[in-house]
């Protein structure tokens, strides 16, 4: 891993691979300035995809808040009508919000989702 | 108090209280429950809680309780009379949408809202959550108003 962000009790940890284009974002999203925390990582993530075109997004995330919702939207929109992303939604089986929550955003973004059970 | 069968959770919040981890206590109060109602729970907790030390940030209790096969999240916040109004006619309006209409408004929200400004959305995910209208409550008292904002959820486990 290129770089690793560690969690806190309310962000999940980030790893980052640019080799592979690889990003996993694991854990709760529930930031009190989601604006202030996503200007922290964007440019991370946007540097993974600029280095080789391409990346996969691992979003492996047990709850957000309605504030990181939209900036996970802004973030993934940026990537839309670029080649070569992938966005790998992972979900418990149970959890059927999480697994809308993908859907909601695979239509709203035009991306490419695969869904994985955890 | 005495009419709820069981209180699972009772926490106060006091001004520039520390929020680090409220969160892991309500998820551990209710480790119980099944996994898909439990972050129901959690996650409209947490939008209560978050819009309340954003745009409040005053004293609030929250209590989580079950009833008669439902579960209920019930939260008091001391808030100023314009306060009062918005929050009651935002909640008066919610409760008049259907699901699909507040999808539909909260899909709006989450793409064409402006960067840092909050989404509104909060308040429309804890009914999406709950799937039941969200109840609304005040007390007058010292000349200060007591909001009751509370949600309730089915539960036959």
């Amino acid at each position: 891993m290129d770089k690793i962000i560690p969690s806190t009790a309310k962000t999940p940890e980030i790893n980052i691979d640019k080799i592979s284009g690889t990003v996993v974002i694991k854990g709760i999203l529930i930031p009190e300035n989601p604006y202030e925390y996503f200007n922290g990582i964007n440019p991370f993530i946007t540097e993974v995809y600029n280095c080789n075109n391409k990346l996969a997004l691992n979003i492996d995330l047990d709850y957000f808040n309605t504030g990181a919702a939209k900036y996970l939207y802004d973030l993934l929109k940026n990537f839309t009508g670029k080649p070569n992303v992938d966005v790998i939604w992972h979900y418990e089986e149970d959890d059927e919000d999480i697994l809308e929550s993908g859907h909601e955003y695979e239509t709203l973004t035009g991306l490419k989702f695969i869904y994985k059970i955890k | 108090m005495t009419s709820k069968e069981k209180i699972l959770l009772d926490l106060t919040f006091k001004e520039n209280n520390d929020y680090s981890d409220f969160h892991l206590v309500i998820s551990e109060k209710l480790k119980h429950l099944e996994l898909s109602l439990r972050k129901k729970i959690i996650i409209c907790s947490v939008e209560l809680i978050q819009n309340n030390h954003k745009h409040n940030n005053g004293e609030m209790k929250i209590e989580i309780y079950a009833e008669n096969e439902n579960i209920f999240i019930e939260s008091c916040q001391k808030v100023s009379d314009e306060k009062l109004l918005l929050i009651k006619n935002i909640i008066e309006k919610i409760n008049t949408l259907s699901v699909p209409e507040l999808k539909k408004l909260y899909r709006n929200n989450l793409t064409g809202c402006k960067e840092n400004i909050s989404t509104g959305n909060g308040l429309i995910i804890c009914k999406l959550k709950s799937l039941n209208n969200i109840y609304i409550d005040t007390i007058k008292d010292k000349g200060i108003n007591n909001l009751f904002i509370k949600l309730k959820f089915n539960y036959n486990g």
